[in-house]
């Protein structure tokens, strides 16, 4: 009886931790969406001496992604017609910084999700059967 | 300085301007800040840009007749992400094997103008031992020897090739393992932006 008593005690306490994840993980999700919502549709550029010869801004690094850069002195100039806004790719090298992608945060945002919804589930669950 | 650089370009190109054929290095030391070599991955995850600046090739140009011949050659053991760890992945056994083929390479079999800058250029290209051909549409901006390409430390005349193209891994034998799958693109874009001078 007594055994039974404290299997369902842990119970309770190991529901009431999952839920409280629950609830953590439940207050990261806005967080992290208005975080997501910083990206801006970047194109990085690398100026090389070679490009004042030749009259161009330079090389670009790929295509125009959304990226996270909350630095604004890496940015050249204001945004292009399509809103694409260009990025010094040596400014980014020098300073170490390594462009967060809106798509990280939006697959860890469906993550925390996710386990949000498992944790209050089996967080209610766990509860419900401890005191049944 | 744009219209400085294409109207020198035009004059270059006219006809009879350059009659005699140019060799443009692209393999200098000096040059290696200017060389740059991306390769782009984009999937439902994660978008990544490999880069190197390690190249080596010529370009021999005819420019009244816009036509030449060229062969360029990249580093692949050079390519960096930014990850280390993705680095060791890409160079490894399993995927681009850079210890038996480390190198990229792409030489023309054929030069066709497109009007102005703008040019066709078919040629076989090679990666991780097969060959494929292929055509690309690329610009090609040329300007010669001069005070200008001199401040800016160039030895004689200088182009400036940019090309950008699609490759698909599988089709030269690069399998990408499974647990990567969500990560790297079985379908690369590649670009180049490389300045070659003649002397």
């Amino acid at each position: 009886m007594s055994s039974n008593v404290s299997r369902r005690k842990v119970i309770s306490a190991l529901s009431i931790v999952v839920l409280l994840l629950g609830v953590v993980f439940a207050v990261l999700i806005p967080l992290s969406i208005t975080y997501g919502n910083k990206a801006k549709m970047i194109q990085r550029v690398e100026r090389l001496s070679s490009s004042e010869l030749f009259g161009d801004e330079g090389a670009n690094i790929g295509a125009p992604t959304l990226l996270i850069i909350e630095d604004s002195n890496a940015f050249i100039g204001g945004p292009d017609s399509r809103n694409v806004y260009k990025v010094d790719e040596n400014y980014l090298i020098t300073h170490k910084i390594y462009p967060v992608q809106q798509k990280t945060i939006k697959l860890v945002t469906i993550m925390l999700e996710i386990a949000t919804c498992c944790a209050l589930f089996l967080g209610s669950a766990g509860l419900w059967f401890a005191q049944k | 300085m744009k219209i400085y650089a294409t109207s020198l370009l035009i004059a270059g190109l006219s006809a009879g301007a350059f009659a005699q054929s140019r060799t443009f290095d692209f393999g200098k030391e000096n040059l290696a800040p200017q060389q740059v070599i991306t390769v782009e991955s984009n999937t439902a995850f994660e978008d990544f840009v490999g880069r190197t600046n390690k190249v080596k090739g010529n370009l021999t140009v005819d420019i009244s007749k816009k036509t030449g011949s060229g062969k360029l050659i990249v580093d692949l053991a050079s390519l960096n992400t930014g990850i280390d760890a993705r680095d060791d992945h890409m160079r490894s056994e399993g995927w681009l094997n850079v210890a038996k083929f480390p190198t990229a390479q792409f030489e023309t079999t054929s030069i066709a103008s497109k009007g102005g800058d703008k040019f066709e250029l078919t040629g076989n290209f090679t990666l991780h031992g097969v060959t494929k051909k292929m055509t690309v549409q690329a610009t090609a901006k040329y300007i010669a020897e001069s005070e200008v390409t001199k401040r800016n430390r160039f030895a004689g005349d200088v182009v400036q090739i940019k090309t950008k193209f699609n490759i698909t891994l599988s089709d030269y034998g690069v399998k990408i393992p499974a647990m990567a799958a969500d990560k790297v693109s079985n379908n690369l874009i590649i670009a180049v932006s490389v300045i070659g001078t003649s002397k």
